[in-house]
């Protein structure tokens, strides 16, 4: 782990080293450049806490402590070519690094399980054409995610274009993703000669997302945004017990090979005031799981002064569990597709967040360092899980 | 139930796409600002992933919906 962050942090100050070269040789010249430059780096670390009583991987009782420190620093670079238009290219990678006390339960003959702590690593490469002539942009991505019983290949294709004097914005993207997991059963479920030569199994995921972005007058924008979600493969989580009533021994979670998921969303920002903006989102939601949810959040945005924004936010989030679902003891005879897992159960949640934003009219010590954004969260759900989120993001322009 | 939803939903998009009134370039002063973003926030990008885990649903807020353990 200490590795990884000296690496990102080697390289973090190697962008630097060539912002500086490049903006020497600005000065230095007269020609009119359409050289690679930096256009902004964001890099966020965050650190996230929850407790609870209903770990799946003891069948809907037990300890759901965790603990995950997340870093990233996402690159976005840009060449602009003689037409006017431009090539943005994108670099990011990512790092977390997470320990969990249910996972240790899998496999107790182990002092520390491997899944008891785990680091895992996702880049992602990205490059789109935006040509100004016609406002249009395409794109596209290729992502990876590594991590000990875990390997995740994904891509994206995203068109968006400007119409109605562009008041009006459509943008498309279709994400994919191929997966591929270690079979990690309970301890007592697996075969008494292969105790840890875990099968590979296959997970896909494929994602059409359609969006309009609107301009209602020079106050207000929305954003209607339709996504169509199909999963296929091993859907279930290996390693979750489930309990019927009257046995004295877990079974395996079972869960359908493909699901189809619906969400809705439409944002909408207001400009209160040059003190205030208003950001709001709502998303329905449906899947043949049968699990239906309605989300609601909203921020303000409150300028103190030129240089600092407090940012209160509140989410709000239902959902009826899914017909897959129940707790533990509560079959007596076992069903075709069944999970323990609370995270599919009925439940009611709440996020309350408070965000600050330092952004001085020249920069942090260096106009380099364009803002530093903190925020504190706490999430709360009515089935006893609560957790705590620190995030800091920092913005060099 | 969701006919109804739906309904309101396709009348809402209606109603707003009928009323917008034009803004010309030099109007979109407050549009422009960072805020005014119709996309969530990267400091947000950490809340989003663990909701996605802790959650049922996903989607449609510019977070994960696959590509990790743990992501439904």
């Amino acid at each position: 782990m200490k590795k990884i962050s000296l690496q990102i942090f080697a390289f973090f100050i190697s962008i630097l080293s060539v912002w500086g070269q490049e903006n020497t040789e600005a000065n230095e010249s007269n020609y009119e450049k359409r050289n690679l430059k930096i256009e902004e780096v964001n890099i966020l670390g965050s650190y996230y806490t929850q407790d609870g009583n209903n770990s799946g991987v003891t069948g809907g009782i037990g300890s759901e402590k965790l603990t995950d420190y997340s870093s990233s620093i996402d690159i976005k670079m840009v060449k602009p070519t003689s037409k006017g238009n431009k090539h943005l290219f994108g670099v990011n990678v990512g790092v977390d690094y997470y320990t969990s006390a249910s996972s240790d339960n899998i496999d107790p003959l182990l002092v520390t399980s491997p899944s008891y702590s785990d680091i895992r690593v996702y880049p992602t490469l990205s490059y789109a054409f935006e040509n100004s002539n016609n406002n249009s942009v395409i794109g596209g991505n290729i992502s990876f995610s590594s991590e000990f019983d875990y390997i995740s290949r994904g891509g994206q294709l995203n068109y968006s274009k400007a119409f109605n004097k562009k008041q009006t914005e459509w943008v498309a993207k279709l994400n994919v993703f191929f997966d591929e997991l270690q079979e990690i059963k309970p301890y007592e479920l697996r075969d008494s000669g292969n105790i840890r030569n875990y099968q590979t199994k296959t997970r896909n995921t494929f994602n059409l997302s359609n969006a309009i972005n609107q301009t209602i007058n020079s106050r207000i924008q929305m954003a209607l945004i339709l996504d169509i979600v199909y999963q296929n493969g091993y859907l279930s989580t290996p390693f979750n017990r489930f309990y019927t009533k009257g046995a004295s021994t877990a079974v395996l979670e079972v869960l359908p090979d493909s699901r189809i998921k619906v969400p809705i969303g439409l944002r909408g920002n207001i400009f209160l005031s040059d003190k205030f903006i208003l950001r709001n989102f709502y998303r329905f939601y449906w899947d043949d799981w049968g699990v239906v949810s309605n989300t609601f959040q909203t921020e303000l945005n409150a300028k103190v002064n030129n240089t600092f924004t407090l940012s209160p936010s509140v989410r709000l989030y239902q959902q009826s569990g899914s017909k897959y679902f129940y707790e533990k003891n509560e079959l007596t005879q076992l069903a075709d597709f069944r999970t323990s897992d609370f995270d599919l159960s009925n439940f009611q949640s709440i996020f309350a967040g408070l965000g600050l934003k330092i952004q001085p009219k020249n920069g942090i010590i260096s106009p380099l360092f364009h803002s530093i954004e903190l925020k504190y969260g706490y999430y709360a759900r009515t089935n006893g899980l609560n957790a705590h989120l620190v995030s800091a993001n920092i913005k060099i322009k | 139930m969701k006919k109804l939803f739906l309904m309101i939903l396709f009348l809402g998009a209606m109603s707003i796409i009928t009323s917008c009134a034009k803004v010309l370039p030099h109007q979109r002063v407050y549009l422009n600002q960072s805020d005014m973003e119709l996309s969530s926030k990267s400091i947000d990008k950490s809340e989003m992933n663990f909701e996605s885990y802790r959650e049922g649903a996903s989607g449609a807020n510019g977070g994960k919906v696959g590509g990790g353990c743990g992501c439904n």
